[in-house]
């Protein structure tokens, strides 16, 4: 038994780490090709032999060098004088995360009520979410500097954003609606309310489900939330280290190369993380789905 | 009878947004320098005009004809309806030609290949049974597929889109700004076409039991016409057309991302809305400088957002019921 949940640890890790490379190929091989003097083709003239000297280089942890401001890559940075890229990337991973628990609690508190209570105001509630949800995040952007004056840094409107930005609610509320109300046709909730008993025993198993059946779509999406979140709002960030870096030097010196190394680094880091909580998923899930089936 | 309501108000939302595009057509163009510049009664430019309410409409510098300021104008002076449309109609028609054509045209093909008669068995097994070998490079060829397609789909998004148009923006420096633009949403409509192929692939699987699938095997029916007829139009147009609609609204954000990043469209003589809300971004109501007016072409990104998540949300609703 021991054998195998270790072979299937290191069958995953295996293939995290191969298509993570693979799809950081991706991006190195739209950079290299289309960038006449990339900062990429210093790593040698045949793009696989690049490709491979660079990630050499990488997984020495050696990410190189920010060339407008003269920065060192760095994965973990302690002061001022080189920039860490994990650092950037557990501030934007702790917003989209609190994004997400966000949005599961409202949902699956309003849901249950509407479904199993046949509350009207959650259920109108839900609706509006829903729609303003269905709205792209660069709107909620405006409405929070227009109508709430919010200009720059971290506000707690900044959480609420990203887990209603880009569709993220209205997934997860969609999946729950479904669910709760297969539930409440099912015989032994209709036992459970004559008994008294409580029904959220049952229909807690649904939201936690809920979450990880939509998980893989909602990774994707926070990332691009809370990337464009911090971008506008300026929170330190993924997105604000790009406009630092990345963006800005880019469109005020058109001349200069493409900061190539740093955005080689970001997408690598932030592929993996993504992979990574991919695959825990499916581990929960699949003991939830094998423990839900032995019961 | 509420559904009635609610479809007739949307219907008249679309009409709505229809006709606002179409304004900028039915307007008489007016050259190319003086497009729409709309000046008051003393021949200078009306800054921030209210909509209907400058008293004076605006008299063309060139053939001397009166101009109606339906919304006003904006900073310039020009004719802020005429902007509006314009740009709704650029951002429209390129999100439609650029990335829904590629993304549902490709997507659907891509999801029929990796979907349609998947040997469920293994490549040993296949090369155990002595199989044709061309029933094997099928299935490498579909595996190969899949696979590519979820290392597209593994990488976020935006991070691929960003560096497509800081490349693009590089590498085209000269080239038509609109050009540009359309090539970084045809990338963005290429690089989703993954997320179409998945619901078709699952689609396809779920079907494969069905009695009516073996029915039509069994009546000689080709599979050509099994896959197009039976399997896409009927069973699939529902997710294509919500698709669609979901990346044809994507992509209009999208231009407004990359408008305000800083890169898009920048020329005067074209007009998207991202660049009208980047323009106006520094002259909204709450700052210093700023005008209700600004805050249109938000509103017009706000009505196309809302009419096309009302109808997929209807169609989402009718796939449930």
């Amino acid at each position: 038994m021991n054998r195998k949940i270790i072979f299937r640890c290191v069958a995953g890790f295996v293939k995290i780490i191969l298509t993570t490379v693979v799809a950081s190929f991706v991006i190195f091989f739209v950079i290299y090709i289309f960038e006449d003097n990339s900062q990429l083709k210093d790593f040698g003239n045949n793009i696989v032999i690049a490709y491979y000297n660079w990630l050499v280089d990488f997984i020495q942890l050696d990410w190189g060098w920010v060339d407008r401001s003269n920065m060192k890559i760095v994965p973990y940075s302690y002061n001022d004088q080189s920039i860490g890229v994990i650092n950037y990337l557990l501030r934007t991973l702790s917003y989209g995360t609190a994004g997400i628990i966000l949005a599961l609690a409202i949902s699956s508190i309003f849901t249950f009520f509407a479904v199993f209570f046949y509350s009207i105001p959650s259920r109108l509630l839900l609706k509006i979410l829903s729609y303003i949800s269905g709205l792209h995040i660069i709107i909620l952007c405006f409405f929070i500097k227009i109508v709430l004056g919010h200009s720059e840094g971290f506000h707690i409107l900044v959480i609420f954003a990203i887990a209603l930005g880009s569709n993220m609610f209205s997934d997860i509320y969609y999946y729950q609606l479904d669910q709760f109300s297969k539930l409440l046709e099912q015989d032994f909730i209709t036992a459970a309310r004559a008994w008294g008993d409580s029904v959220w025993k049952h229909a807690r198993r649904s939201v936690g489900l809920g979450l990880l059946t939509q998980w893989n779509a909602l990774v994707s999406t926070i990332f691009t939330s809370t990337i464009i979140i911090e971008y506008y709002f300026k929170v330190d960030g993924i997105g604000h280290a790009l406009k630092k870096y990345l963006i800005e030097p880019n469109l005020s010196y058109p001349d200069d190369k493409v900061e190539s190394l740093f955005f080689m680094a970001i997408s690598f880091t932030v592929i993996f993380i993504v992979l990574m909580l991919n695959t825990v998923k499916n581990e929960i899930y699949l003991k939830f789905s094998t423990s839900a089936n032995n019961k | 009878m509420m559904y009635r309501i609610k479809i007739l108000s949307l219907l008249f939302l679309t009409l709505l947004l229809v006709v606002l595009s179409m304004y900028q057509i039915i307007h008489p163009d007016r050259g190319d320098i003086y497009f729409y510049d709309a000046p008051g009664d003393n021949g200078e430019l009306m800054t921030w005009a209210s909509p209907f309410s400058s008293g004076h409409p605006g008299v063309d510098k060139v053939s001397s004809e009166k101009v109606k300021l339906y919304l006003g104008t904006d900073l310039e002076g020009n004719d802020l309806a005429f902007r509006i449309s314009k740009g709704v109609f650029s951002s429209m028609m390129l999100s439609f030609l650029a990335a829904v054509l590629i993304f549902v045209f490709l997507g659907t093909f891509l999801g029929i290949i990796i979907g349609f008669n998947r040997t469920k068995t293994t490549i040993k097994e296949l090369l155990n049974h002595q199989e044709r070998l061309s029933r094997i490079v099928y299935h490498l060829f579909q595996g190969t597929i899949d696979y590519v397609l979820q290392i597209i789909n593994a990488i976020p998004m935006l991070l691929l889109v960003l560096i497509s148009v800081i490349v693009i923006e590089k590498s085209l420096y000269d080239a038509n700004e609109l050009l540009k633009l359309a090539l970084c949403l045809f990338v963005y409509g290429l690089l989703s076409t993954p997320k179409l192929a998945f619901l078709i692939k699952d689609k396809i699987n779920t079907l494969e039991d069905e009695d009516f699938i073996d029915a039509a095997r069994a009546s000689g029916i080709s599979d050509n016409k099994l896959v197009f007829t039976h399997i896409i139009r009927y069973e699939c147009s529902s997710i294509i057309f919500l698709q669609a609609i979901n990346i044809f609204i994507q992509a209009i954000m999208l231009e407004t991302v990359i408008a305000f990043l800083g890169y898009g469209v920048r020329q005067i003589k074209y007009e998207t809305i991202g660049k009208l809300i980047s323009e106006f971004k520094d002259y909204l109501p709450g700052t210093v400088m700023g005008d209700p007016l600004a805050i249109l072409p938000i509103v017009m990104l706000l009505l196309i957002a809302f009419v096309g998540n009302s109808w997929s949300k209807e169609l989402l609703d009718e796939q449930y019921e």
